[in-house]
């Protein structure tokens, strides 16, 4: 069962790695896209994630946490991201005051994690995937990946791997359909537990056409 | 292969699309088998960018517990602690009777109204934590501890069951306090090591450094002792005596645990074998009584808990069959 925020934080200052893990996986690719968004590269961002990290298990008998535990990280990432761009003189204005980055309702946390699907169906699920996507033709596969496991924009795919838009466009829908083709026992699942994802897409999209 | 519905749904999927493939996407939409497919390309799509983070995540992880100080991170091998090297010599015994009935049934609804942390250790296996105060405690297999959240604010009480070695930090404005299910112990800064585990009559509490006041749960006695280090109280649950016994000779015996050494000295057969139990996670049954009072002294490390029966076995006199977890000694 995940532990709540509180919990895990008084589980830590107990020096129960377990929590400590908890905590890490439960923020991490929040933490680290929005840290991206102030120092622009995903390694600075991961570095920053990671001191903040370590600084909560080397000074865990010190936190003090007056806000919730999910704003005190955003805020301390946000503090830490600034000092770094201090450190390299990079020019920021007003940055302080810039709270569009920070709104609890934008972070979203992976569905898996948040309606507690049972593990067994999502890391089988992740094991079928995995495979399908490994059994992909290899340039197919690397624009694939690209997209979905560093989450680029396919004109960035285009722009990073020298090709036309229209052939990244073309191997992502091939991979789409050759993956569709082989996960065909597990489409119901995976739409129904994905299904959350696409009908907010389908809302906030038409709000803003 | 429709181009246009699929570098459409391509671009709704990247989150690019113009309005004009909205308002055609929207069109195609109305159709049962567009809307299924479209589901399903997005379902892929989605988990795919999951199972991507997670990845992700599994790999930043392991970057970032390899660069966490291992000494403070990873469970800290129990080793030498300083505050174990100290001698003298006394041997003194007192009795405190006690009736415990009132002091039970304290004990009870003090214990569900601090329910909030509680850590359970399984058996064979041992841990030590920090408490919010900075108080190492080391808990031995099958033992728990239990404290309140506001630990710390007003007082420092934590419950025992099983054995635990304290090292408590000095704060004189915030009493520490020890509960077992019979004796209370109030520290006045120090190291000691209190073993009282449900399934036994003894609860043993030996101190090490420093001084600590032992008090039984009792209505009708408010008598406390003091203890001196070096000495070890056996509290009996069935009599309600204390006794007090110097036991510098041997202090090792009792804290060696923490040093993940399973050590006896002339120690039955009966007992040992609850000791055993726990340490290794085992089953063992004695079918033969006689054996009982077999007495052993010796030490295991690294020993499995073959090997330990086995090492048992040489310098005695039994047999023993060993399936699974059980141990039969016969």
């Amino acid at each position: 069962m995940p532990r709540e925020d509180k919990i895990l934080i008084q589980d830590i200052k107990l020096a129960d790695n377990s929590a400590f893990k908890e905590l890490f996986y439960k923020y991490y690719t929040a933490l680290h896209t929005y840290a991206i968004k102030f120092v622009n590269s995903s390694e600075i961002a991961e570095e920053i994630v990671h001191d903040l990290y370590t600084a909560i298990w080397n000074k865990k008998n010190e936190i003090k946490i007056t806000t919730s535990v999910k704003s005190y990280l955003y805020t301390s990432i946000r503090n830490r991201c600034i000092s770094q761009l201090r450190k390299k003189k990079v020019y920021f204005q007003r940055i302080d005051d810039d709270d569009e980055y920070f709104d609890e309702s934008k972070i979203i946390i992976p569905v898996s994690q948040e309606n507690g699907l049972s593990a067994l169906i999502a890391s089988e699920l992740e094991d079928k995937l995995m495979v399908a996507i490994e059994k992909l033709p290899e340039r197919c596969k690397e624009i694939f990946l690209l997209s979905r496991f560093k989450g680029l924009k396919q004109k960035e795919i285009a722009e990073e791997m020298n090709l036309s838009i229209n052939t990244v466009e073309k191997q992502i829908s091939r991979a789409l359909q050759k993956l569709r083709n082989a996960l065909k026992p597990y489409l119901p699942i995976i739409t129904l537990f994905l299904l959350k994802i696409f009908i907010f897409c389908t809302v906030y999209k038409f709000n803003i056409v | 292969m429709d181009i246009e519905k699929n570098k459409n749904i391509i671009h709704f999927l990247d989150g690019n699309s113009t309005k004009k493939e909205w308002i055609e996407l929207q069109k195609l939409l109305q159709n049962a088998d567009n809307k299924k497919e479209l589901e399903e390309y997005e379902g892929i799509w989605n988990a795919a960018e999951i199972l991507g983070s997670k990845k992700n995540i599994d790999a930043s992880w392991k970057k970032l517990e390899n660069n966490l100080n291992t000494n403070t991170y990873q469970k800290r091998k129990l080793s030498n602690s300083p505050f174990l090297k100290i001698a003298a010599i006394f041997i003194v015994a007192f009795g405190l009777g006690i009736l415990f009935n009132y002091y039970t049934s304290n004990y009870k609804s003090l214990k569900t109204a601090l329910n909030n942390t509680k850590i359970q250790i399984p058996l064979g296996s041992k841990s030590n934590i920090t408490l919010p105060d900075g108080t190492k405690v080391w808990l031995n297999s099958g033992s728990s501890i239990q404290y309140s959240n506001d630990f710390i604010q007003n007082t420092r009480e934590v419950f025992i069951n099983g054995e635990a070695f304290f090292n408590v930090t000095d704060n004189k404005n915030v009493p520490f306090i020890v509960h077992t299910s019979h004796i209370n112990i109030k520290v006045h800064g120090t190291s000691f090591n209190i073993k009282s585990y449900e399934n036994e009559n003894i609860i043993e509490t030996t101190l090490i450094e420093g001084l600590i006041e032992i008090t039984g749960k009792n209505k009708n006695s408010s008598k406390s002792i003091f203890l001196k280090p070096e000495y070890k109280a056996s509290f009996n649950k069935e009599s309600n005596k204390l006794e007090i016994k110097n036991i510098k000779p041997e202090m090792y015996l009792y804290t060696s645990w923490i040093d993940n050494k399973f050590v006896f000295n002339n120690e039955s057969l009966k007992s040992l074998t609850t000791r055993l139990e726990r340490w290794y996670d085992l089953e063992i049954e004695i079918k033969n009584n006689e054996l009982f009072n077999l007495r052993f002294s010796g030490t295991f490390t690294n020993e499995t808990a073959e090997q330990a029966i086995h090492a048992l076995k040489l310098s005695s006199t039994f047999n023993y069959s060993i399936a699974k977890n059980k141990v039969i000694i016969y």
